[in-house]
């Protein structure tokens, strides 16, 4: 009697010692795939930020008919934070012409072609980037107030449909300070 | 009889119990080294990606307009960037003349639609002009599966050597363990990388 329970305890441990290992090559599979897609939205984040440090600084910054500019640095004249974004409601970039139009932008879908699938149709995952613009103070903390610095953060996420499996763990987030490009 | 029977069972269940707690530890180490090396890929492939993307943004550095900041760029069939040469900003901080050369260093074996390919890994070797020569400065692991630089007019549209204002740089670093050459690999993963890259001093016009 004591061999077999002594037999059954050991069956167990091993049991349950065969699960948790499982358990964790599981986990590990699924880290993995996510650092794949981590990866992918980083580059899906940081595409769309090379766009966004092509945009002037400001609406009065903007071109020849700048109204705020090294001859006139006044600050005022900048746009204040209640009017970001909303102005036109720009979901994507191409629709938005200077950094604050950013704010508030989306969630935007933007697909990442990676290959090409078993059919040859594209292989794409999607991406939703949502965006947020605030004015910085000389200390780095986001102000309501009109300062010379503008942050520009951008959320990246899987985008998922009813059927599909999202393995990116935790959105990727990426930060960008900007100033106006005015030179010595 | 009985007494050796019971021997023999016991014999075989431990038997069984040892290959599969080996079996289990075993893939648990292949797993704990899938991970070190994703880590490393995920290192490499951001570095490469950030590296690559200062190296464009400066393309064209103190170059007048009437001369040509890009001076080669070549495509081949199978869709790899090979040549691209440019002005650029060398290690001193100077204007330098960068290139890129782009060759196949090895092969591995996988199966696709049922039929086995070899596919190349790349490696990326980045040159930058000192006098006479062209040094080696930089480059990537010989893991690329994928290496495409397109070159971009400001609209998106496509442009040559002479228009280029962006480049649309698109690659894919293979995550694979250390192996010999033509190793058969039932899979692999791939880390992509993709961004536009605008660089200030090939715009015709200057925004502030």
């Amino acid at each position: 009697m004591t061999e077999t329970m002594l037999a059954f305890v050991a069956l167990l441990l091993v049991i349950f010692f065969s699960m948790s290992q499982q358990r964790n090559i599981v986990e590990t599979e699924r880290e993995l795939a996510s650092i794949e897609l981590e990866v992918l939205a980083n580059a899906v984040g940081s595409d769309l930020m090379q766009s966004i440090a092509a945009m002037p600084f400001d609406a009065a910054t903007r071109g020849e008919e700048a109204t705020v500019n090294p001859q006139n640095p006044d600050l005022n004249g900048l746009t204040p934070t209640a009017e970001f974004g909303a102005a036109n409601n720009c979901l994507v970039a191409d629709e938005c012409d200077d950094l604050d139009d950013f704010d508030g932008m989306g969630p935007a879908i933007v697909g990442f072609e990676v290959g090409r699938d078993e059919e040859d149709n594209p292989l794409t995952f999607n991406f939703s980037v949502t965006g947020e613009v605030t004015y910085v103070d000389e200390n780095g903390v986001p102000t309501d107030a009109r300062t010379w610095t503008k942050e520009v953060t951008l959320t990246v996420d899987q985008e998922v449909t009813l059927n599909e499996t999202k393995y990116l763990l935790a959105p990727v987030v990426l930060k960008r300070r900007f100033s106006p490009q005015w030179g010595s | 009889m009985i007494i050796l029977y019971d021997h023999i069972i016991s014999l075989l269940i431990v038997g069984v119990i040892v290959l599969l707690l080996f079996n289990v530890q075993q893939r648990a180490q292949q797993s704990s080294i899938e991970r070190t090396m994703m880590y490393n890929a995920k290192k490499h492939t951001l570095d490469l990606a950030s590296f690559l993307e200062r190296d464009l943004a400066n393309a064209g550095f103190e170059t007048p307009p009437v001369e040509q900041a890009v001076l080669e760029h070549n495509t081949d069939a199978d869709g790899i960037t090979d040549t691209l040469q440019f002005w650029g900003v060398g290690a001193s901080g100077e204007r330098t003349r960068i290139a890129y050369g782009v060759s196949v260093v090895d092969t591995f074996r996988t199966t696709f639609r049922q039929m086995e390919l070899v596919l190349p890994l790349y490696e990326l070797r980045r040159y930058e002009r000192r006098g006479p020569d062209f040094v080696r400065a930089g480059g990537s692991a010989p893991t690329l599966t994928r290496f495409r630089v397109d070159l971009r007019t400001s609209g998106d549209g496509v442009a040559d050597l002479e228009t280029v204002q962006r480049f649309r740089l698109r690659f894919a670093n293979a995550v694979l363990p250390d192996f010999n050459s033509d190793k058969y690999l039932k899979g692999y993963r791939q880390l992509h990388w993709g961004a536009t890259v605008s660089s200030p001093s090939l715009r015709v016009t200057y925004e502030f």
